[in-house]
């Protein structure tokens, strides 16, 4: 059977976004990441991660979290890593290896 | 209206693709700079990689294997990928000519230098072949590499996520991404042609379309104007059907002055290899 340049552009879009939207109707389309459940290596502590939420995943109370970052103690626990990083001039990378040693 | 103008209406097709890919691109770029403004995790934007299609092959193995995504990935990978395999199946390497908003970038950059240089510099012969079989290393070595480690190995290396992750900071992405983005003002799609571990998957893929893009001999006239206008170096003129690396751009069939010439149909014919050379456009 032949296939017109036209119609063969729109079959081409019409698939590949029927999928993407037949998964999203099903709640197979997840994108959002999820706070690690075992946090082993600083690999597993990401840079939006709050001070909170690395509290939550490492298990530790969110006063020795700020300790091992050196924070003062009235840092707002809503606050990301990577902000309080920048905001100290350090890598993401440098900053959350305090939480390890 | 000037018949190279993409409006004429001989030249709709080139509109919806470019239309498409402008449509592909701009949303990526959101994606990347909401990510960039917002921050990620729960309470903010996903990362560009959860909307890659290769981070889908990436994380295919540790999601079979362990039931377990590779950080930064997620469920929406293996649905990109399900969609983009699936066009493939159905179209040949279409996702590469229609949706990639990295192969449109490279596409433009070309578009640019054969303005400046009233032409494109294809590689000879003896060293197009043999640098086509790279994107096949890289895909292998890429495959490898996240396996083992077990994490998105090629991240830092990867140019799309250079430049669509809008952070510009200096890494080997940005590097590669400047280097692609010079090669591709004298070389159409280079990264397309010899590195892209995609469209390798692609390229293994897009022979068991449905719908080929197939040449009839009997009403070509051998003017050679399909092999001048293919971006992927083709030799369209010679062959029964464009095969694996032919990213269904459809620019042949536009340029075409035989309009029975060149025929999209669906049929079980066996790809003939895949054909190769730039030469063939001189
Ligand atoms: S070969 Fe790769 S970069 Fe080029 S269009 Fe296909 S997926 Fe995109
Ligand atoms: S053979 Fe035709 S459709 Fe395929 S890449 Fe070349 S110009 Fe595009």
């Amino acid at each position: 059977m032949r296939v017109g340049k036209i119609q063969y552009g729109f079959t081409v879009l019409i698939i590949f976004l029927s999928v993407i939207g037949g998964a999203m109707s099903l709640n197979f389309w997840v994108t959002k990441q999820t706070i690690p459940v075992t946090v082993m290596f600083s690999e597993d502590i990401r840079g939006w991660m709050t001070l909170k939420q690395v509290s939550e995943a490492m298990k530790i109370p969110v006063g020795e979290v700020k300790e091992r970052l050196t924070l003062p103690v009235d840092t707002n626990d809503a606050k990301s890593l990577k902000e309080l990083a920048s905001e100290r001039g350090l890598s993401t990378e440098e900053f959350k290896q305090r939480l390890f040693k | 209206m000037n018949k190279h103008s993409i409006f004429h209406p001989t030249r709709r097709m080139s509109l919806l693709r470019n239309a498409s890919l402008i449509g592909f691109v701009m949303l990526m770029g959101y994606f990347g700079i909401r990510h960039q403004i917002v921050g990620g995790g729960p309470q903010g934007s996903p990362p560009l990689d959860s909307y890659c299609v290769f981070g889908g092959v990436e994380t295919l193995w540790s999601y079979v294997t362990k039931g377990q995504f590779l950080q930064k990935t997620n469920l929406s990978n293996l649905v990109l990928l399900t969609a983009a395999v699936l066009v493939t199946l159905l179209t040949g390497a279409s996702f590469c000519g229609w949706i990639c908003p990295f192969g449109a970038l490279q596409e433009w950059i070309g578009i640019i230098g054969k303005r400046l240089f009233g032409k494109q510099f294809p590689l000879p012969v003896h060293i197009d072949r043999p640098l086509r079989y790279l994107r096949f290393v890289l895909l292998a070595l890429i495959l490898y590499m996240t396996i083992s480690t077990d994490k998105l190995w090629f991240e830092i290396h990867d140019p799309f996520k250079a430049f669509f992750g809008f952070e510009f900071e200096l890494s080997p992405g940005l590097v590669i991404l400047l280097l692609l983005s010079i090669l591709s003002i004298f070389i159409e799609r280079f990264f397309c042609k010899y590195l892209c571990p995609l469209g390798a998957l692609f390229s293994l893929l897009s022979p068991l379309s449905i719908i080929k893009l197939k040449r009839q001999s009997s009403h070509c006239i051998g003017c050679n104007l399909c092999n001048k206008s293919c971006p992927m170096g083709i030799d369209v003129a010679h062959v029964q059907n464009t095969g694996g690396d032919c990213i269904r751009c459809l620019q042949c069939m536009e340029n075409c002055p035989k309009p029975e010439a060149l025929i999209l149909e669906s049929g079980k014919n066996p790809s003939p290899p895949i054909p190769h050379s730039v030469d063939y456009r001189r």
